[in-house]
């Protein structure tokens, strides 16, 4: 009960003409970057962090969150229309999505697709206020060991789950705890891996970072297959009709639970939650030979899921600050810039600015359901854009993104170099998500590890002696092994579909 | 020249155990600053780059064929494509501190638009100049953030 106060009074505190346009304009922008071919949502937030700098820390984060949901809408329109999936998790969106926009049906496929959205997206809002603060408080009874522990657990499940060797995933995850290193030591207030240079001693900047390895990378790979503008599907029909609403709700409300009850687990990403929703409904339908060929279930279910895996993913980040995927490691990125901490104490230091933008999540919500059903021919429209065009766009941005930071020439070399290790990471195969994970908690991990070592007084098992740790560590060999044999199940899966590997969303 | 991924392995693990090392070589000389041995800004440096040294020789000695990537390096127009942007940004950051944000963005966003999109000199000039204005409006007008000004301090 008092929760829904909470949710009440941020709501009520979000609906003012400045506040709704800020949360209108997230959204609307999120989902236009989301729609340009090859821009995802990470990059679209990437690239976007440094523009919301100038707002208010609550409404920066509003606009941020809008950003995050319209740019996961967006990212399915390309998938329908354009047989493009911008992610590993929206694969399953192109298998029934684009033969069905070839049969004529794109506007059905689209309507279904951001009902689908909406459902889970409220559906992750509502887990979102029941555990949330449920979670953080009683996060509040973990010490730093117990923190140590979830974060290297949690780190370690995330591992497993890029789809790439287990190894390279670990030395990448090492080669981003390395790089969090780099600046001023926590203890001594010495310098760390400075080299006599004075520009490495600030460390890196994170925003940079991911605005090299995920937007410079994009248009890098872009460069490379000579992207030209594919011919999109033309739509005829923006709304699904009553016939495809009926046999979709069953598929979106199943889609939209598994996706946030499977999506709530660590060591359950989208891409998994995504694929056993189509194979779901596959299960269930009456028609199985119609899937792969237009069945509006193959779009409906994947999609809710997706979304309502990636709504989830908002519980750990706000409740214990871990996130669960790369946009969400850049919103942890982005609460920090606005001098907030995620984790249990956010719900009690700064309850009134999380409720806002948790509300604003609502509306954002709301807002995008509402418009992107009228604007699928203006965003179709825009998946035809030349890559030729849009490539010296994204790249100058993303300079002039990472410059405005912090005002620093060295931030903008940074990205670069980031831009071009992200092209080669990806040409190799060497997963980038456990590096930008570990770079974005790296100084948190040390910070409790350190915090317990002075509790110990230097004795390592104080991880092990401690009974909440102890639980942690238990409870995380029980996800590690359900996650490896879901793990195993969607590369398999994702092989049959595409015939390549795919770094997992 | 097709560069092929035959060493990637070899590489990646090469570069793993620098890395290691530069990173145990830190944690050593800051050692004397910390409290016990596993308590200190010396403490993490030092677990990594012993973890890195492993792993990457692991992946050093791990026989060829296992998860290879098979990917091949562009070459030809590709090559030069990817590498003239990338060589163009680098450049766009020295041009930016001599000649400001104005003069660098139009002529850095007319050689991209020239290079990527390879379109007539005449549309990547209106092109260019297009991006530099909205782009002006954006990080300068509205975000207010202080480029350079370099020699062209009237723009």
């Amino acid at each position: 009960m008092e929760t829904i106060m909470y949710l009440w009074g941020g709501l009520s505190e979000v609906i003012t003409p400045s506040n709704l346009f800020i949360v209108l304009l997230g959204s609307l922008l999120g989902t236009l970057v989301g729609v340009l071919p090859g821009l995802g949502p990470t990059s679209a937030i990437a690239v976007l962090l440094p523009v919301t700098t100038i707002l208010e820390p609550a409404q920066g984060l509003m606009m941020m969150a809008g950003i995050y949901y319209g740019s996961m809408y967006g990212g399915s329109t390309t998938a329908i229309l354009m047989n493009i999936p911008g992610e590993s998790s929206s694969v399953p969106t192109t298998l029934d999505g684009y033969p069905l926009a070839k049969m004529g049906r794109a506007g059905s496929a689209l309507g279904i697709a951001a009902i689908g959205s909406f459902s889970a997206g409220i559906i992750g809002l509502l887990g979102l206020v029941l555990f949330a603060p449920f979670l953080a408080d009683q996060a509040l009874k973990f010490g730093p060991p117990e923190y140590f522990t979830l974060m290297l657990i949690a780190l370690l499940v995330l591992f497993n789950l890029t789809g790439y060797s287990l190894r390279k995933s670990i030395l990448m995850g090492l080669f981003g705890f390395f790089v969090s290193l780099v600046g001023i030591g926590m203890t001594t207030g010495m310098p760390r891996f400075n080299f006599g240079f004075s520009f490495l001693t600030g460390g890196f900047d994170m925003v940079s970072i991911i605005i090299g390895l995920f937007a410079i990378t994009e248009v890098l790979k872009g460069l490379e297959e000579d992207r030209t503008a594919r011919k999109r599907v033309k739509i005829k029909r923006v709304y699904p009709t009553k016939k495809d609403l009926q046999q979709s709700k069953n598929a979106i409300l199943r889609g939209s639970l598994l996706g946030f009850f499977l999506g709530i687990l660590p060591g359950i990403s989208a891409t998994i939650t995504s694929f056993l929703s189509y194979d779901l409904e596959k299960k269930l339908s009456k028609q199985p030979e119609k899937f792969g060929k237009g069945a509006i279930e193959g779009v409906a279910g994947p999609e809710s899921a997706n979304n309502a895996t990636s709504s989830g993913g908002f519980i750990p980040l706000l409740s214990l600050g871990i996130p669960a995927s790369p946009p969400l490691a850049v919103l942890l990125a982005a609460l920090m810039i606005y001098g907030l901490t995620p984790g249990p104490l956010l719900f009690e230091q700064n309850s009134q600015m999380v409720w806002m933008v948790i509300a604003s999540m609502l509306l954002g919500n709301i807002f995008l359901l509402v418009l992107n059903l009228p604007l699928v021919g203006l965003w179709a429209k825009l998946t035809e854009v030349p890559f030729g065009i849009l490539a010296p766009i994204i790249l100058l941005v993303s300079v002039l993104g990472a410059y405005s930071v912090r005002n620093s020439m060295f931030d903008v070399t940074v990205a670069i170099i980031f831009g071009i290790l992200g092209y080669l990471f990806h040409k190799f195969h060497w997963p980038i998500i456990p590096f930008v994970l570990c770079t974005v908690l790296g100084p948190k991990i040390e910070s409790s590890f350190i915090q317990s070592m002075e509790m110990s007084s230097g004795n390592l098992f104080i991880f092990v002696e401690r009974p909440i740790s102890l639980a942690i560590l238990l409870l995380a060999v029980v996800f590690l092994v359900i996650s490896i044999f879901l793990m195993k199940r969607t590369k398999k899966r994702l092989m049959q579909e595409t015939g390549e590997k795919m770094e997992f969303s | 020249m097709a560069a092929h991924a035959k060493y990637e392995k070899k590489i990646g693990g090469s570069i793993a155990i620098l890395i290691g090392l530069i990173s145990i070589y830190e944690a050593y000389k800051l050692y004397p600053y910390s409290v016990n041995i596993v308590t200190g800004d010396h403490a993490l440096p030092g677990f990594i780059g012993i973890l890195l040294v492993a792993v990457g020789i692991s992946l050093f000695v791990e026989k060829k064929g296992q998860e290879e990537s098979h990917s091949v390096l562009p070459t030809g127009k590709k090559r030069f494509k990817l590498s003239a942007s990338v060589i163009l940004l680098f450049i766009y950051c020295i041009l930016i501190e001599y000649f400001g944000y104005v003069a660098s963005t139009l002529v850095v966003s007319i050689i991209l638009i020239k290079l990527i999109a390879q379109n007539r000199w005449m549309n990547a000039v209106l092109i260019g100049g297009l991006i530099t204005a909205v782009l002006y409006g954006l990080f300068i007008v509205i975000l207010k953030t202080p480029f350079p000004v370099g020699i062209f301090s009237f723009l």
